[in-house]
């Protein structure tokens, strides 16, 4: 059967691993050639790197770093972070990424998605969603969480699984960095929502959470940096923590 | 030793060519008209199975001469469903037709299916010495062929191929260059199988 997956988030700047709260007020990690073979070792099911430094020099660093990596480390490798173009996704790719995220670019032009996944495969784009809660319902942020849209995040998720994503990325804004848990809400919204699998991302602070955002949440992988990156548990921990609840895991 | 993978404009090569040569393998990548050379091929895929046939079907009777010398072929994903007689990926399209069946949609809900599913270990074929039943796999894909004579199988909605394979003909519907230790052995394997026919 299919398993949950559990992934390490590496949001790299100008080749370093930085971690941050709500997007903002970021410390240093580490090396991400280092963290992604010490994760790799530990058991993760899948690597996700993020340019967050957005500048065309800062992704050039990022592409080189996966390039090693994928000399190195044998589970799919997600990149993404200021990915605007067909270009951007080929050159990613020929570095040794297997699925590109994409987020703004795809908000600005829907139609990239469309592209994108028809010429290199639903299974190779993954649309990254923020969101932010408003009102009764949550709302797509971009920019790296810098810029509110109108957008409803349900809506939005509607849209990119029929414009061909093969998966979607989905973070909280509201619980991004906070430790507090996972938004159940948004995530169970979410995977409903649509037939592709998410990835729910953003507030992870205990074992429990993790295990709530797989059951209640309905997503079909954990994304997760501070509780790794800090060494607070191992991802062997968690796996036998989920096993130990009758969540199946590699 | 030669290993040819083949690049016909899409697949993953990178991560293939990566596999062998953390196996200290030079492995090739080589144009279809060029095949022919190598001491083995690997045909890896990803991507639909339209574009896969429309840019293979033209060099049929390369890869038809290649698999009748004996050598042995590994078709990854999209390149192992490339082996089957018909795929109906969102119509009906022509594969080399060296397997029998065909390749259809996964009955479940949630595709593409994403990640890792265990192996359901069927029989004995040497790309899976050494390979435990209930090993976990890489998967990405919305389709796959008929478990009928497969090695091992894996269920998404359904039992389905997971690795097959006839005389010196190898296919894995998941992905060994991307499934951890498990993945790499299983090229290792093939790499083996390659050895022993030079």
């Amino acid at each position: 059967m299919l398993v949950k997956r559990i992934i390490p988030c590496l949001d790299v700047d100008n080749g370093v691993v930085m971690k941050g709260k709500k997007f903002q007020g970021l410390n240093k990690i580490g090396d991400p050639i280092e963290l992604a073979e010490h994760y790799n070792i530990q058991g993760a099911d899948e690597l996700v790197f993020l340019d967050i430094g957005a500048s065309p020099f800062g992704r050039k660093t990022l592409f080189e770093i996966v390039n090693k990596v994928s000399k190195k480390v044998f589970i799919p490798l997600t990149v993404g972070g200021g990915i605007r173009t067909l270009e951007n996704i080929q050159y990613a790719l020929s570095n040794g990424a297997d699925r590109i995220s994409i987020n703004t670019a795809a908000v600005i032009d829907p139609d990239l998605i469309k592209k994108s996944s028809d010429r290199f495969g639903s299974q190779c784009i993954v649309c990254a969603i923020d969101a932010q809660k408003d009102g009764n319902s949550w709302s797509v942020l971009i920019n790296g969480g810098r810029k509110k849209t109108d957008i409803d995040a349900i809506l939005w998720a509607e849209k990119v699984e029929k414009y061909g994503a093969g998966e979607i990325l989905l973070t909280s804004w509201d619980a991004d960095g906070t430790k507090k848990g996972y938004n159940l809400e948004l995530t169970q919204a979410i995977a409903e929502a649509v037939n592709i699998s998410v990835i729910a991302s953003g507030g992870a602070g205990s074992l429990k959470d993790i295990l709530d955002v797989l059951t209640i949440g309905k997503a079909d992988a954990a994304l997760i940096a501070s509780l790794f990156h800090y060494k607070i548990y191992t991802i062997e921990d968690v796996k036998i923590y989920l096993k130990n609840y009758g969540v199946e895991v590699r | 030793m030669n290993i040819g993978i083949i690049n016909y404009g899409m697949g993953n090569i990178q991560s293939v060519y990566n596999a062998f040569k953390y196996h200290k393998v030079e492995a090739s990548v080589t144009k279809l008209e060029d095949i022919e050379k190598f001491d083995s091929l690997v045909l890896p895929g990803v991507g639909a199975f339209k574009d896969t046939a429309a840019l293979l079907n033209p060099y049929k009777k390369n890869i038809k001469r290649f698999i009748s010398s004996g050598k042995p072929f590994l078709g990854i994903c999209v390149g192992l469903q490339y082996l089957y007689e018909m795929s109906f990926e969102n119509g009906k399209w022509e594969g080399l037709g060296y397997f029998k069946g065909v390749v259809k949609k996964l009955p479940e809900v949630k595709l593409p299916q994403v990640g890792w599913n265990n192996l359901i270990v069927k029989g004995k074929t040497p790309i899976l010495k050494n390979i435990p039943s209930a090993s976990y796999v890489y998967y990405i894909n919305s389709y796959a062929a008929d478990k009928k004579n497969a090695f091992a199988t894996s269920f998404y909605g359904t039992e389905f191929a997971a690795v097959v394979g006839k005389k010196n003909v190898f296919g894995t519907q998941f992905h060994p260059e991307k499934s951890g230790k498990i993945g790499l052995k299983i090229l290792k394997n093939f790499i083996e199988v390659t050895k022993n026919c030079l």
